[in-house]
């Protein structure tokens, strides 16, 4: 789950900085972004099967990819709408693009991120469940499957607590690095 | 002799709305200008042209014998809602002007010129705090401490006692000035209202 999450983020972050500030590239990926982010997750498992060979491999796949646009469109977001005077202290003291980024973009950024990465992590969640039940052998999605196939409900419902209360725990170690870095 | 700054036939247009309209200025080496007029009559504008951060529809700015085509150190600005960098602190807001524009200088001379420039606005005991714990007076000291550090050809503000009160300002104005031949002429041109300080680096 985790690996999924991260690759995603790994994707959806600098992606985000690049589409926030660039309007070329906003206007290239704009159409993409809004066509491939309202897939179902279990859509992606067959491309992933189809890819990677291997169902662990391809339920990564779909989390990674389920979860990167939350995250890839807050950074995006906030990459774009850095404030004119910040842009302006940056050319008037003549930083440089790697100053600029660090000093300005990046900090400015890194909030809008955090609470795309909030949104990612509850997805990646959600997916890892319906991809492990596809996927099958592994994982509280799987064990929720055969629980069920065995008739025993009890362990159902005891997963399902476990998975919300895991998922509030992520929820809310999020939002405490968020009211972190809030300024 | 070539006035330092030099402002030819400056025009501004937002499509058909004329802001400024062929002013001409020539400012010499250590004169201190203020300029003032009623509000939204194109100060910041024209400070924003001087600066290089807007280009004029017509006329050209002419800093020490060259084009101002882009923004730059030179031109240095304090800009009216002071646009400290709000995650830094005190000290890393004027550190990292300094650091981009004074690359030649070692680590230990940054120290002391920011930590110079500081104590000369009387911020230096607030250097670890974050611009939004101080009041919004000592922002725009800081804002002006940033903009002396880097050793403008050309000082920039932009309503700058709009937040400080009067005595500060005028200590600042003053300890500023004392590196600064001292201003010796003062213009008023009705369309424009904004503070233009002048001073040349080499009297540091």
């Amino acid at each position: 789950m985790l690996t999924g999450f991260f690759i995603g983020a790994l994707i959806a972050i600098p992606l985000g900085f690049l589409i926030g500030m660039s309007g070329k590239l906003r206007a290239m990926f704009n159409p993409i972004i809004q066509i491939l982010r309202p897939v179902s997750p279990p859509a992606w498992f067959p491309i992933g099967l189809a890819v990677f060979q291997a169902s662990d491999k391809a339920a990564v796949f779909s989390i990674a990819i389920t979860s990167l646009w939350a995250t890839l469109l807050n950074t995006a977001y906030g990459a774009f709408s850095v404030p004119e005077d910040y842009k302006n202290v940056a050319k008037v003291f003549g930083f440089s693009t790697l100053r600029y980024l660090r000093y300005v973009v990046v900090p400015y950024t890194l909030p809008f991120m955090l609470t795309g990465l909030k949104i990612s992590i509850g997805i990646a969640w959600m997916v890892i469940v319906a991809a492990e039940m596809l996927a099958g052998g592994t994982g509280i999605g799987f064990y929720i499957w055969d629980s069920w196939n065995a008739l025993n409900l009890n362990n159902v419902i005891s997963a399902i607590l476990l998975i919300g209360v895991v998922g509030f725990i992520l929820d809310y170690f999020f939002g405490y690095l968020q009211r972190r870095v809030q300024i | 002799m070539r006035a330092y700054l030099e402002i030819f036939n400056v025009s501004k247009s937002f499509g058909s709305y004329t802001v400024l309209k062929d002013i001409n200025l020539l400012i010499n080496k250590g004169e201190f200008i203020s300029l003032t007029g009623h509000s939204g009559c194109g100060k910041s504008t024209l400070l924003s042209i001087v600066a290089g951060l807007t280009e004029p529809t017509t006329g050209s700015v002419i800093l020490d014998g060259k084009e101002v085509v882009s923004p730059g150190p030179d031109g240095a600005v304090v800009f009216q809602n002071y646009s400290l960098l709000p995650w830094l602190s005190v000290w890393d807001n004027v550190m990292v002007a300094v650091k981009s524009v004074l690359k030649g200088l070692s680590k230990k001379e940054m120290e002391e010129r920011v930590k110079h420039y500081l104590n000369l606005v009387g911020v230096y005991e607030h250097r670890h705090k974050k611009p939004s714990r101080i009041s919004g007076g000592m922002n725009q000291r800081v804002a002006i401490a940033r903009a002396l550090a880097v050793e403008p050809k050309v000082l920039l503000l932009d309503e700058p006692v709009c937040a400080l009160y009067m005595f500060a300002t005028l200590r600042i104005v003053s300890s500023t000035i004392s590196f600064i031949s001292f201003p010796n002429s003062m213009l008023k041109i009705k369309i424009i209202k904004f503070i233009l300080l002048l001073y040349s680096s080499k009297s540091l």
